[in-house]
């Protein structure tokens, strides 16, 4: 199970991953290795820098200098989820900022500590994902967006006159 | 002699026409596009904004108000851009020092004279000027004149005018006397002096008008019902199609709450391009009046009682139990759906009832072949053909968007064009050849000089009117013009042309000529109990007077005032359903605001009723009832297509004895043709205003809020 042969201890790679990241991941980065296949180049590589983490406990790594960064997929900025112990890893709670740090829409990481990265005080905290819950984003057609729950009440405030019936009947118009 | 002739003909010959495309340059990016085009045209496929006002699609090209400056390179000025053509490698840049000075100055020079009323304005919120001088206007304004003021004009009850706002493109003007076809506004002064209006005081008429104030860029043209009751972002639109006229043009049903607000106009270039007639503009505040609301039962002394949905519906089983199926008539309404069509017509085979749409005015067709009963060769054929030749229609009356499409064929393409029917101003050259039907059979035999040009004709086009159709002798009129159809070689399926066409007046006898329902009217008949689906332009005479009728609609109208039991429908607005056009086309009308009190969608209440006679139909759901709709005509729920058909093939009418008489216009006022319309306030002013001896039974009401 354990992906940390002895040979691989001893290169001083394992150590340079303990002191970065501690024992247990340490322990977790060789385990990966057989199994996950995002994670699978990270053993072989080298050591991956974590560039941060989120207000969710995410941690995202960034490593430009692997082995074989130029031959084949590779992963150069990707995220360990908090919940990856969970038996579904989600990616509902990947905050907008670090979404599109991941996706490479933005290069600043947005870590508190970097300047460039503007942090606005009016920032609404993120929402995670709702698929699946009871907040989830409807269409505009579905009983349970808000439109269908106002039209409910438009019901009340359509205004008309109904028919009064004449006593003397309308003129005939085709006579 | 002959030297003299290639020395003068040297002089009439022209250059040839570029016919290839050519490059030009757009901020540096090069695109290909046609020799006419404009440098506007250019820099709109090139996908650069370039700000107008003056300039429209679909009108000729003014340029007068300097708005589209752009620089181009080598030459010594700024150009407008909509007025100037392209030409090969031109280097147009709109995004220069240059182009943006000037704009500020032609935008300063605009609102030197412009009112600061866009809190008050009715424009405002989607106004061309206030968005454009958010982007291109000048922080502070250096006029310290006083701005002018203009007089008020009077446009009619339709269109508000405030003339202080008007910045004189001229579209107005040029919508008149393009498409409207009426030249009576104009420009009167100069400089600062300039007014737009008519130059001697009359109210301006068109069924057209409406469109007035969409076209305005400003708030000088505003939409006089809807003056000051919302704000563009307040609205909720829903889009949607009008089945009010049988082209079923394609609306946005703007409402606020459970209220319409407004009607506008949709871009359909197959249909209605972007114009509407005034009628399904303003006739939809007919829908707050005269309503329906609950179920009515009329007793014996003649006052009503109300019932609920559930009474109701045991009132008339119990009705229908009594009587057999050939003692039952059914009339199918102008604006059914055919959702409620086919409902209808299951229920009514289900209780044995054949004749479902016994109507004395309806179209004698036949529903057997689609080109029996369509517009063959589609409204946007109209610009395809050389020669139309309209029978018992006032297309100006009767479609007045097809009418302005006429006119732009004739003006454009020169399309000839005859009538036989009452004469009327069509706002084009025309050739009346007739009022009655005695220049049908002359046209047969020949002997009619139109003969001649109808015969020298490569894509004729005849348009029947359904009031031709609706006569008694309608189906030997229809005979007659089969006949000249084949004398005159008008269909043409190796050329993939027939020239015949029906212009319906009702999109609900469409609906029910699609799924195979015919009108069948037999004067010695006497049924027992009638069923009007939406019926109310119906000749009081078809109605025996022991006869037990149920009318299931929208308003209190004539229908209304006859029956026995009145079950509530919903309106157009009101509920999803399909519509048939003239032309064949399908389209969805959506759901815009709830049915008042207790009103139900028309196929709604004939299921339920189909439940309680204990033959219930097997359908629960709209997407039930469309599959069924499905296994009947599988094209009606292709929405928004024109499935093609055999051009070849149709039923010949049967031959029979034509009357002599004058083929008579049947709307005398364009107004008040239906239900909904009798009972709007707006409709009402018109008539009023416009057509003030023929307007009749409208009893007015104080507007309520």
């Amino acid at each position: 199970m354990v992906g940390w042969g002895i040979d691989s201890i001893l290169s001083g790679r394992f150590m340079k991953i303990f002191r970065m990241e501690g024992f247990i991941r340490t322990l977790e980065r060789g385990r990966i290795v057989r199994f996950r296949n995002i994670t699978d180049h990270v053993g072989s590589r080298g050591v991956a820098k974590c560039v941060g983490q989120d207000s969710y406990g995410n941690r995202y790594y960034e490593d430009f200098h692997g082995d074989d960064c130029n031959e084949s997929f590779v992963c150069q900025r990707w995220v360990e989820y908090a919940d990856r112990h969970d038996m579904w890893q989600t990616g509902r709670k990947v905050p907008a900022e670090w979404h599109a740090w991941l996706h490479r829409i933005n290069d600043d990481v947005p870590s508190p500590d970097n300047s460039n990265y503007h942090h606005p005080i009016y920032k609404r905290k993120h929402l995670p994902n709702q698929s699946g819950l009871p907040g989830a984003t409807v269409p505009l057609g579905d009983g349970r967006h808000e439109y269908a729950k106002q039209f409910q009440t438009y019901i009340k405030s359509r205004i008309y006159t109904s028919w009064e019936p004449q006593e003397n009947a309308p003129k005939k118009r085709y006579d | 002699m002959l030297k003299l002739c290639q020395k003068i003909s040297r002089h009439f010959k022209t250059s040839s026409r570029l016919l290839n495309n050519i490059e030009v340059f757009v901020d540096g990016t090069p695109v290909s596009v046609a020799p006419d085009y404009s440098i506007l045209q250019a820099c709109q496929k090139a996908g650069v904004v370039v700000p107008h006002f003056c300039f429209h699609e679909r009108l000729a090209v003014s340029g007068n108000c300097r708005m589209c400056i752009v620089e181009i390179e080598k030459m010594p000025k700024v150009m407008t851009a909509c007025s100037m053509p392209v030409s090969p490698g031109m280097r147009i840049n709109t995004k220069s020092e240059k182009t943006y000075n000037a704009r500020g100055g032609v935008m300063e020079f605009l609102l030197a004279n412009h009112p600061l009323d866009c809190p008050i304005c009715d424009q405002g919120g989607e106004c061309d000027l206030q968005d454009q001088s958010a982007l291109y206007g000048y922080k502070i304004g250096r006029f310290m004149e006083y701005k002018r003021a203009v007089e008020d004009k009077n446009y009619g009850p339709l269109v508000a005018t405030v003339m202080t706002r008007c910045i004189h493109c001229t579209r107005c003007i040029r919508f008149y006397e393009e498409v409207a076809g009426i030249p009576i506004l104009g420009t009167t002064g100069r400089g600062r002096e300039t007014e737009v209006g008519t130059y001697v005081e009359k109210m301006v008429h068109s069924e057209l008008s409406g469109n007035l104030v969409d076209l305005c860029p400003v708030g000088a043209l505003t939409n006089a019902p809807y003056a000051f009751t919302a704000r563009p972002w307040e609205l909720r639109n829903v889009m949607s199609i009008d089945p009010t006229d049988s082209i079923t043009p394609s609306i946005e049903i703007s409402c606020k709450g459970g209220e319409v607000k407004r009607v506008l106009p949709r871009l359909h270039e197959e249909v209605n391009e972007e114009w509407i007639h005034d009628r399904s503009r303003h006739a939809f505040d007919g829908l707050k009046r005269q309503r329906l609301n609950a179920c009515l039962k009329k007793k014996a002394d003649g006052s009503y009682e109300e019932l609920t949905w559930k009474d109701a519906l045991e009132v008339l089983a119990e009705e229908v139990s009594k009587t057999s199926g050939n003692d039952m008539v059914g009339i199918i309404g102008e604006f059914m759906d055919v959702e409620a069509v086919v409902a209808f017509r299951d229920l009514m085979y289900k209780l044995g009832c054949e004749n479902i749409d016994a109507k004395k005015n309806g179209v004698k067709l036949s529903p057997d072949f689609r080109n029996n009963y369509l517009m063959n060769s589609r409204i946007s054929g109209i610009e395809e053909a050389d020669l139309l030749l309209v029978i018992g229609a006032n297309l100006r009356l009767d479609s007045p968007v097809i009418n302005a499409r006429v006119r732009k064929a004739t003006v454009l393409n020169g399309l000839n064009v005859g009538l036989i029917g009452t004469d009327d101003y069509l706002t084009y050259d025309h050739t009346h050849l007739g009022t009655s039907t005695s220049a049908l059979t002359d046209l047969l035999k020949g002997t009619h000089p139109f003969a001649k040009t109808l015969e020298k004709a490569k894509f004729p086009m005849i348009l029947v009117g359904a009031n031709v159709l609706k006569r008694e002798d309608g189906e030997a009129v229809n005979s007659v013009i089969q006949e000249i159809a084949k004398k005159y070689n008008v269909i043409k399926p190796e050329s993939n042309w027939n020239g015949y066409n029906v212009l319906h007046n009702e999109v609900g006898t469409v609906a029910a000529l699609e799924v195979g329902i015919t009108s069948e009217y037999d004067p010695k008949a006497k049924p027992k109990f009638m069923y009007l689906l939406g019926a109310d332009n119906f000749k009081p005479d078809e109605i025996p007077d022991d006869a037990f009728v149920v009318y299931q609609g929208t308003h209190g109208d004539e229908g209304a005032s006859r029956a026995n039991l009145i079950l509530p429908g919903a309106s157009y607005v009101e509920k999803s359903g399909s519509y048939v056009n003239t032309d064949g086309r399908v389209s969805l009308g959506k759901k815009a605001i709830p049915a008042p009190g207790q009103a139900k969608a028309d196929w709604e209440i004939l299921r339920a009723l189909s439940e309680v006679l204990g033959q219930t139909l097997p359908y629960d759901n709209l997407q039930e009832i469309r599959y069924r709709i499905a296994e009947l005509a599988p094209h009606l729920i292709k929405y928004d297509y024109v499935e093609p058909y055999s051009l070849s093939w149709h039923t010949v009418p049967v031959k029979g004895e034509v009357n002599k008489t004058v083929i008579s216009d049947f709307i005398d006022n364009f107004y008040m043709t239906d239900a909904i319309s009798r009972a709007s306030p707006t409709m009402a002013k018109c008539s009023e205003a416009f057509n003030p001896a023929r307007n009749t039974n409208f009893v007015p009401e104080v507007p309520i809020r």
